[in-house]
């Protein structure tokens, strides 16, 4: 009996109606946290997944050697790679695609390889216009790398 | 000394010449044994009785060995183990050189007693110039005299002494592989069992003893059997000659009873260099434990009183330091041998001697630190037991008896970065 | 003889050593240098276990059981022991695993993970070796040898060709040659299974996949009539790699390089990719539906044209049981009996006193049974390099091998003696003077070269009167793989299925040659090297109308003369079976699919059999029959008497007395493999500069 009186005056005086509005007046004052993607961004974490590339050492060697860890560790077989010997003798990739469609950005192959040469950007825009496009090849690869090669080791500093 | 066993013509005239040897009552124990055809077994018998250990340095007994050849007919082999490399040891090079009869009758005794027609004589590579030569001059005035070869003494008994020559490894040293080495083969150690005694050269029974053995046996021959026992002091039976040097006034070899106080043959060898103080000395071939000067001061010339003072008479290669020696310095110059003289079969003493002698030379050029010690320490005995042959033995044992004996010198070098006696 | 291993009791056999009664209850003990054929060295020291009552641990491999043994394989000491030696190891290995083709089936890295630590405690330089190119075969990381000398014992005690040695001493201690690209024995790919690590590999497969890319189907070698088991890898439809498959009774653990590498023919550029007609003079493109009938008109409309026996067919001794069987199935059903499959043979007097068909006489595990083993004809390193491997043990038993042969090549194994003959006389070379016969049972051996020679008849004859002469056995070693199914499966003129004599003797493959016919089917053959004679085929398909090549690879003379060219798949594409030289029936499934124009060998055969409503086959049915054709036949003949052969006076004739076949020639498929041509060009180059002038010049005829 008493609680359906208390339920009663509770509508009758809009109580929790006060109490969200109370919310609305606090927020109305403070700073708004909503971003104006795309003219503003949101802070990144030096471990962030985003877009791949492959790495070159200073001299312009490419890192891979074909080893095919990041192959065997990815969880959703995005990554294909082919291998051969050239002509120095050295153990290097003919083909290196991954599909960003299969991709989950784990991050595994990052940590697979032993030599840092297939690394995740900060980069997280990127668009295709074909469905062809979603396969990234290793020229396109590296391609990014040497982009963003600056911003890499200022990461991987930044971990450190 | 009175009694001389295998340095009896040492000192006289044209000493390896087969005169000077006949005068000294030489080959009147084989020429007894050839013209009354002693049964062998009494041979292997007084050899037991005598108590004569090997000299190489395992110090195995010798009538025992012999006795493990199979009695059946057929080939068997005799081998002289006169590859001496070890470092401190320098016996069989002047046996060689002063007495070579005296190894040659023993290794006729020898071959007659196990029912071996040939024996072998390894004379390490070194001794191409001078040891070589002189064995070789010996064996041919031997075959002359008609005392080897066919028809002894027109016995019937055939027996023939080859010389052959190494090339400078001191692994071959080791019985089983100077048994390779004979046979052609890479000088590496065999897995035993089998025991050359069983499956030796060319997998025929054969027996190996070394040069200072050999030559001893002659004159136990000659004797009563009780006499060779009766030559030792202090309760020990025998005698053996132990090569002195380092820091000493008075370098060579010294024939002496087993049982002499060290200090008697410290004496003998003339006292200490500049009449500096002895810190330490290695008893037996850089392979045996290093022993501080003042415990061995108190110590007899024996298998036993060593053996409590921590050590092993070995070969009997006494290296005497002073106190002006740096043991980190002499250790990583001992490691440097081993690794050096690996033979690379197993595992353990390829990689292992390696990785000791690399982290010695660290500590000397200053780089090392303390647990430096503690892995030098660890790889020893990891080292230890594990090898085919007493090689990885024989590497790790100075490392261990060192830095034991040793430890604060070691840390001072480690901390300082320099020797504490420099 | 009862011993404890880990509590225990286990009774075991008192010649074993620990790690043999391991192996044979399951308990794993790890190793490098054992293997169980290679003679014992205890120089890894991976296998120490703990023995109680024993100061330090003991080499599993080389300790001989005792009675009440106590051993453990799990104790702590066991364990600081093991992990000590693993540490040893792997100081000096390299860590390049990510770019080594060992990685994955790499015992050091199993081993490791086992038994190694997770860090290094060796903070010094590690040992570099630099590395020679040793052949074109192997590939060579010597940096990362850990010495446990396998490939050098397989050099010294199986082989018997030492190639590789230990130079120095130490840890400057490595295995190497003297001479560059010197190893070149028929077996040296059985180094490349042998090392634990990956400082031997496999040349030819360097750098294509990693081991957990490939698939592993079990084959039979189409390369000689021992039918060595392979397991072919294969990464995206593609056969990458071949190893060996244990078998005891027939390979053991080893494998010929022929057979290793042999594959890379199935690649090769002459492969025929779709099938071709002859139309106005000239090649053109057939389409995959309609070949068959094509074929089977060609084949009925030759019949009409010519008369059953104006048609020549002629197939392959390398094709399967299964082509064999459909091949004789259609064309005996046809009527036309001129069928052959001995093409490289010019004599054929014997055949009617010839054996159900070409056997060993015995198992190859029972060679070493016999006191003499006489070879006629036959250079075994060369031409069986695998079966030396059982007569090399044999000869280290008791065993006399004898060696008469048309040519004076080495054996890898000791010989009794070796004496080189002549067609003409042999027969006074077989005599009990000439040999120093053991006392105890004598086997002979007839190889290839005798089927070769131009007067086979009277060699066999003389042969079969020597062996009664002495009691001995006679066995055969055949030119192809499955010469023996050839036999049994009716693909000679004169014996039906199962080697029931016909009512109508058809013409040899001699005589369809020189006679010339009008037509000709050729099954899985090369004119220009699969004949006793290359320019009388050739004369002959000129002068024929009509040539029907069911063929793998495209030749020029099959471009030339065919009038149609059905593309068919290699051993590797299909179903199949060979019946080996002991007559083990084995079969295989298909290791790679066909490219899509390409017939499976059996299959087209089954289609045109199906037109001419002669019967239709399945892969199971086809062995169904086989198997109940063969029932009751007995392979190993216990005597073969062909002592009253009549033969027609031997004249002598143009034809090639080619003697001596170069290992990696020996048929269609090894004569592409890249590799293997180039290991025997390296190989001759080598050959030539120790042979003496008399070799050298028959050197220099067969090269021709």
């Amino acid at each position: 009996m008493i609680d359906k009186i208390i339920k009663l005056l509770k509508s009758l005086f809009l109580l929790e109606i006060l109490k969200g509005l109370s919310i609305t007046g606090k927020k109305l004052f403070t700073k708004p946290i909503t971003i104006q993607y795309p003219e503003e961004k949101t802070p990144q974490s030096p471990r962030f997944r985003g877009l791949h590339a492959l790495r070159r050492y200073p001299n312009g060697e490419e890192r891979c050697i074909g080893c095919k860890l990041c192959e065997a560790v990815c969880p959703a077989l995005a990554i294909t790679i082919d291998t051969e010997m050239r002509d120095d003798g050295t153990r290097r990739t003919t083909k290196y695609d991954i599909d960003l469609f299969k991709c989950v950005y784990c991050g595994f192959c990052e940590e697979a390889c032993p030599v840092d040469a297939i690394v995740e950007t900060k980069i997280f825009e990127f668009h295709f216009e074909s469905r062809d496009e979603r396969v990234i090849s290793k020229d396109k690869l590296l391609q990014i790398g040497d982009i963003y090669e600056k911003e890499e080791i200022k990461d991987r500093n930044n971990i450190n | 000394m009175i009694n001389k066993l295998c340095t009896e013509t040492f000192g006289l005239k044209n000493p390896d010449s087969l005169k000077t040897y006949l005068d000294k009552q030489g080959y009147q124990a084989w020429k007894n044994i050839i013209t009354e055809q002693t049964p062998k077994s009494k041979i292997i018998e007084k050899i037991k009785e005598s108590g004569l250990r090997g000299k190489g340095g395992a110090g195995f007994l010798t009538g025992l060995k012999w006795s493990f050849i199979p009695l059946m007919d057929g080939q068997k082999y005799l081998v002289c183990n006169s590859d001496e490399s070890e470092p401190g040891t320098c016996k069989d090079r002047d046996i060689l050189r002063y007495n070579p009869h005296s190894i040659i009758e023993g290794m006729l005794i020898a071959s007659y007693a196990i029912g071996a027609s040939v024996a072998y004589n390894y004379l390490r590579g070194e001794f191409m110039d001078e040891q070589w030569k002189v064995f070789n001059h010996a064996l041919s005035e031997a075959y002359n005299a008609k005392l080897i070869g066919k028809n002894i003494l027109s016995s019937n008994t055939t027996i023939d002494i080859h010389a052959l020559i190494g090339a400078g490894a001191y692994i071959v040293g080791e019985e089983t592989a100077m048994l390779e080495s004979i046979e052609g083969k890479r000088g590496m150690p065999r897995i035993k069992p089998p025991f050359p005694a069983i499956k030796g050269l060319y997998g025929k029974p054969t027996i190996i003893n070394n040069t200072e053995t050999l030559a001893s046996i002659p004159k136990i021959m000659l004797n009563e059997p009780g006499w060779y026992k009766s030559l030792g002091v202090n309760d020990t039976e025998g005698m053996k000659i132990f090569s002195m040097s380092g820091h000493i006034n008075n370098p060579g070899n010294f024939e002496i009873a087993l049982g002499t106080p060290f200090s008697e043959l410290l004496n003998l060898a003339g006292g200490m260099w500049n009449e500096k103080n002895i810190k330490a000395v290695i008893p037996g071939g850089s392979s045996v434990p290093v022993v501080k000067g003042d415990i061995m001061m108190q110590v007899n010339m024996d298998y036993d009183s060593i053996a409590e003072a921590g050590s092993m008479l070995g070969s009997g290669g006494v290296i005497v330091m002073d106190e002006s020696t740096c043991m980190v310095s002499v250790l990583q110059r001992i490691s440097r041998f081993y690794y050096a003289e690996s033979c690379g079969q197993c595992t353990p003493c390829r990689e292992g001697t390696g990785w000791l002698y690399k982290i010695l030379t660290n500590i000397i050029l200053g780089k090392g630190t303390q647990n430096d010690l503690h892995q030098l320490e660890r790889i020893a005995t990891q080292i230890e037991g594990h090898c085919i042959c007493a090689l990885g033995d024989a590497a790790a044992m100075p490392v261990r008896s060192f830095l034991k004996n040793f430890w604060s010198e070691f840390e001072y070098y480690v901390d300082k970065k320099e020797s504490m006696v420099s | 003889m009862k011993v404890f291993v880990n509590n225990k009791e286990y009774s075991a056999e008192p010649e074993d050593t620990i790690i043999e009664l391991c192996d044979k209850i399951g308990v794993h003990i790890p190793r490098f240098c054992y293997h169980k054929h290679l003679s014992v060295v205890a120089s890894c020291r991976m296998c120490l276990v703990d023995i109680e009552g024993v100061k330090h641990s003991q080499p599993a491999c080389s300790t001989p059981l005792r009675e009440d043994m106590r051993i453990s394989t799990k104790s702590e000491k066991t364990k600081v022991a093991q992990k000590s030696s693993m540490e040893f190891l792997l100081i000096n290995h390299p860590l390049d695993c990510p770019i080594c083709d060992q990685a994955g089936e790499c015992e050091l890295q199993d081993i490791s993970l086992e038994h190694g630590d997770d860090h290094s405690r060796y903070m010094q330089f590690k040992r570099v070796v630099i590395d020679k190119d040793i052949s074109p075969l192997i590939s060579t990381d010597m940096t990362r040898c850990i010495h446990c000398s396998r490939c050098v014992r397989f050099g010294e005690e199986i082989s018997n060709v030492k190639e590789l040695g230990l130079l120095n001493r130490g840890e400057d201690m490595k295995i190497d040659v003297f001479i560059e690209s010197s190893v070149s024995s028929e077996l040296s790919g059985n180094m490349i299974d042998l090392c634990p690590v990956g400082a031997l590999n496999n040349k030819p497969y360097r750098y294509t996949a990693r081991t957990w890319d490939l698939r592993q189907i079990c084959g039979i070698s189409p390369h000689d009539c021992i039918g060595s088991n392979i397991n072919y890898h294969t990464y995206n439809n593609k056969i990458v790699r071949a190893v060996p498959s244990e078998n005891p009774d027939i390979n053991q653990t080893w494998l010929s390089d022929r057979d290793r590498f042999g594959y890379e023919g199935i690649y090769s550029e002459d492969r025929v990719k779709k099938s071709q007609m002859r139309v106005d003079g000239k090649l053109v493109e057939l389409d995959f539906e309609s070949t068959p009938s094509e074929v089977n008109n060609l084949i009925n409309n030759n019949i009409k044209k010519y008369g059953k026996e104006k048609i020549g067919c002629l197939i392959s001794g390398q094709s399967t049981s299964e082509e064999l069987f459909m091949f004789q199935k259609i064309f005996k059903g046809l009527g036309v009996s001129n069928i052959d499959h001995r093409t490289k043979e010019s004599n054929f007097d014997y055949q009617k006193n010839y054996p159900l068909m070409p056997s060993l006489g015995c198992n190859l595990e029972d060679l070493d049974e016999y006191e003499n083993i006489i070879l006629i004809g036959v250079n075994i390193k060369t031409e069986y390099p695998i079966l030396s491997i059982r007569l090399n043990l044999a000869t280290k038993n008791k065993t006399r091998v004898h060696s008469f042969n048309f040519n004076s090549l080495d054996e890898n194994f000791d010989l009794h003696c070796k004496k080189i003959i002549d067609h003409s006389n042999i027969e006074s070379f077989l005599n009990v003077n000439n040999i120093e016969l053991d006392q105890g049972k004598t086997l002979i051996i007839i190889g290839p070269s005798v089927s070769r020679s131009p007067n086979q008849s009277n060699i066999l004859q003389s042969i079969s009167k020597f062996s009664s002469s002495i009691d001995a056995k006679i066995g055969f070693l055949t030119e192809s793989c499955n010469s023996t199914s050839g036999w049994l499966l009716g693909n000679v003129p004169h014996r039906e299925l199962g080697g029931n004599q016909s009512s109508i003797i058809g013409k040899n493959s001699y005589q369809m040659i020189t006679d010339k016919l009008p037509s000709y089917i050729l099954y899985n053959l090369e004119p220009e090297h699969d004949f006793f004679d290359k320019s009388l085929v050739e004369s002959a398909l000129e002068s024929s109308e009509c040539n029907i090549f069911f063929t793998s690879y495209i030749t020029p003379m099959i471009e030339k003369y065919a009038h149609i060219i059905v593309p068919i798949t290699t051993f590797a594409e299909a179903d199949g079976s060979y019946i080996n030289i002991e007559g083990t029936y084995q079969t295989f499934r298909p290791i790679v699919q066909p490219s899509k124009n390409i017939y499976e060998g059996w299959s087209i055969l089954n289609k045109i059999l199906k037109l001419n409503n002669l019967g239709d086959y399945s892969v199971a049915n086809i062995r169904d029959e086989l198997k109940k054709s063969l029932e009751g036949l007995d392979f190993n003949m216990s005597k073969t008497d062909m002592s009253n052969t009549n033969i027609s006076p031997y004249i002598e004739n143009k034809i090639l007395k080619e003697s001596y076949r170069e290992t990696n020639q020996t048929d269609l498929i090894v004569r592409r493999s890249e590799s293997l041509n180039q290991a025997t060009k390296i190989k001759n180059k080598l050959n030539y500069k120790n042979m003496n002038n008399e070799v050298k010049k028959s050197y220099i005829d067969i090269t021709k």
